[in-house]
C-alpha cells in the first residue's frame, strides 16, 4: 500500500487548527488565517525536520545492524564478500537501491561508498578499521571490539529515547488539545456571551496570539525532539588511512 | 561582576562592548517608558517597557553563562567520541602519539586546535602537565583521570596494565555521557510541557479580558 504524502499530514494538521479556529472565534477570516500559516510552518518546517529525524534514526539504526554484523560475521569467516552479504541481507527501501546500484564494485570500495549514505563519524571509523585489517590482518573483532561497544552504547541510547521521546510527543499533543478545547469551550460553555465577545477586538487578537504561540511551541518543540543522536561527518574531514 | 566578566570572557566578548550595547538597548527602552508617560501619564502601559527591560536584562546577562555550559558540554561530548576512536587506534597498536594525531582528523575545529596544543606541547615537555592542562579545558575530574591513565601510558611504555586501566576509566566516562545525554535529552523534553501549560493560559486569559470588556461595557450602558 503506498504511504500518504507526509505533506497531507501537514494539511490535516493545520485543517485542524483552522477548524478549532472557526470553533472559538466563529470568524473565516480568523479562520482561513490560521490555517494558511499553519500549513506554511508544518510544510516548511515541521515536516521537514521530522522527516530529517526520521531518515537519521532510520541511518543510525541500519548503520548499527550493518557494522554489526559484518564485523561479527568476518571474525566468523574471514571472508569480505560472504560478510558484506550477510550483512545486507534483509535491508530495505533506499539502502537497499543503493547497494543494488553499487554491485559492480569491489566488497572494500562498496564499504567506502557507503560512507556518504552513512555520513557519521563512527562509520568513517570502522572504515578505517576495516582498512587496517585488509594491510595488516589480525583478529577483526579484536581490533573493533572497542567500537562495537560504543555502537551498542549509541544504539541503546537511541532506541531508550525513541520509546520516551514518542511517548512524551503523545502527551505534549493531548496537552495541545486540552489547551484548545479551553479555547473552543467558550463559544458552547459560555453560549449566551459568545455573541458579544465574537466581534471583540480583544478576543480575535487574543485568539491570534494563541495560535501563534501554538505554532511557535510545536517549533521549538520539534527541534529538541530531532536533536540528532550522533555527529553527522564534517565535509572538510580528511579520514585518511591511519599512519 | 567578576564572574559575569568571566563568562563574557570565556565566550570571546568584550566586557567593555557587551556592557555598552546593554545600556544602549536599556536607554531605548527607558526611552519608550518616558515618551509613555509624557504623552499617556501614569498609564498601565508603562509595564511593557518596564518588564521588557526586566525580561531582556535577565536573557542578555544569562546567555553567557549558558553559551559557555553549552560549549563545555559539546567540548565533552567530543572527548567522549575522540578518544573512543583514541581507544581503538590503541587498541589496534598504535602509540599514544600517533593516535592522538589520528583522531584529529575527525574532531571540530576546535577541539582540532585543543588537540594540536596538546601535541605541540606533549613534544616540548614530557611530563604529565600537557595532559593535565588538556583535562582542564573540559572541566571534568573523569576527564582529567582518563587523560592521567594516558600519560601513565606512555611514562609506562603502554603495557597492558595501563591500557586495560585506560579502557576502564573512559568506559565508566562513556557509559556515564550516555547516560546523561539520555537524562539531559527527556529533561529538555519534559520542561517544555510547560509550553501547552502556558497556552492554557493564554486562552484562559483571552477569555477573562474579553469577558470582563464585554461585563465593562454593559455596565456603562446601565
Amino acid at each position: 500500500m503506498k504511504r500518504a504524502s507526509p505533506y497531507l499530514y501537514a494539511f490535516f494538521f493545520s485543517l485542524i487548527l483552522g477548524g478549532s479556529a472557526y470553533l472559538a472565534s466563529d470568524q473565516w477570516i480568523v479562520a482561513l488565517g490560521v490555517l494558511a500559516l499553519s500549513f506554511v510552518a508544518s510544510s516548511l518546517l515541521f515536516v521537514p525536520s521530522l522527516l530529517r529525524h526520521l531518515q537519521e534514526e532510520r541511518v543510525r539504526h541500519e548503520c548499527y545492524q550493518f557494522v554489526n554484523s559484518f564485523l561479527i560475521t568476518l571474525s566468523v569467516c574471514q571472508s569480505l564478500d560472504h560478510s558484506y552479504e550477510v550483512a545486507i541481507s534483509g535491508i530495505q527501501g533506499e539502502f537497499k537501491d543503493l547497494t543494488a546500484k553499487i554491485t559492480h564494485m569491489r566488497v572494500d570500495e562498496r564499504i567506502e561508498y557507503l560512507k556518504d549514505y552513512f555520513r557519521l563519524e563512527i562509520y568513517a571509523m570502522f572504515v578505517s578499521i576495516l582498512r587496517l585489517y585488509i594491510d595488516r590482518g589480525g583478529d577483526v573483532l579484536n581490533l573493533a571490539s572497542e567500537l562495537l561497544n560504543e555502537l551498542t552504547r549509541i544504539e541503546e541510547t537511541g532506541r531508550y529515547l525513541s520509546g520516551k521521546k514518542r511517548r512524551n510527543a503523545v502527551q505534549f499533543v493531548l496537552m495541545w488539545t486540552m489547551a484548545l478545547l479551553v479555547m473552543c469551550f467558550v463559544r458552547f460553555g459560555l453560549n449566551s456571551f459568545f455573541d458579544s465577545i465574537k466581534t471583540s477586538r480583544t478576543f480575535l487578537l487574543g485568539i491570534t496570539v494563541f495560535y501563534g504561540f501554538l505554532l511557535i511551541a510545536f517549533y521549538i518543540y520539534l527541534r529538541v525532539y530531532t536533536r540528532p543522536l550522533l555527529v553527522a561527518r564534517k565535509e572538510d574531514s580528511s579520514h585518511g588511512k591511519p599512519a | 561582576m567578576a564572574s559575569l566578566r568571566k563568562n563574557m570572557e570565556a565566550v570571546g566578548c568584550s566586557f567593555k562592548k557587551e556592557i555598552l550595547l546593554y545600556l544602549l538597548i536599556a536607554f531605548l527602552f527607558l526611552g519608550a517608558g518616558a515618551a509613555l508617560w509624557y504623552f499617556r501619564g501614569a498609564d498601565v502601559l508603562l509595564l511593557v517597557p518596564t518588564a521588557g527591560l526586566v525580561v531582556f536584562s535577565f536573557f542578555y546577562f544569562s546567555r553567557y553563562s549558558t553559551i559557555r555550559k553549552a560549549r563545555l558540554a559539546q567540548l565533552n561530548d567530543e572527548f567522549v567520541t575522540l578518544f573512543t576512536f583514541f581507544g581503538i587506534y590503541i587498541n589496534d597498536g598504535f602509540n599514544v602519539y600517533n593516535a592522538l594525531e589520528a583522531i584529529q582528523a575527525y574532531a571540530s575545529f576546535s577541539f582540532r586546535a585543543h588537540l594540536g596544543w596538546l601535541l605541540k606541547e606533549i613534544e616540548e615537555d614530557k611530563s604529565v602537565r600537557p595532559y593535565v592542562n588538556f583535562a582542564e579545558k573540559m572541566e571534568s575530574l573523569q576527564i582529567k583521570e582518563v587523560m592521567i591513565s594516558i600519560y601513565q601510558m606512555v611514562d609506562e611504555g603502554g603495557g597492558g596494565a595501563y591500557i586495560q586501566q585506560f579502557r576502564h576509566l573512559f568506559g565508566a566516562l562513556s557509559d556515564q555521557r550516555h547516560e546523561e545525554q539520555r537524562e539531559k535529552r527527556m529533561s529538555s523534553l519534559e520542561t517544555l510541557a510547560i509550553l501547552p501549560l502556558a497556552g492554557s493560559a493564554v486562552a484562559m486569559v483571552v477569555l477573562a479580558l474579553s469577558i470582563v470588556e464585554i461585563m465593562g461595557g454593559i455596565m456603562s450602558v446601565l
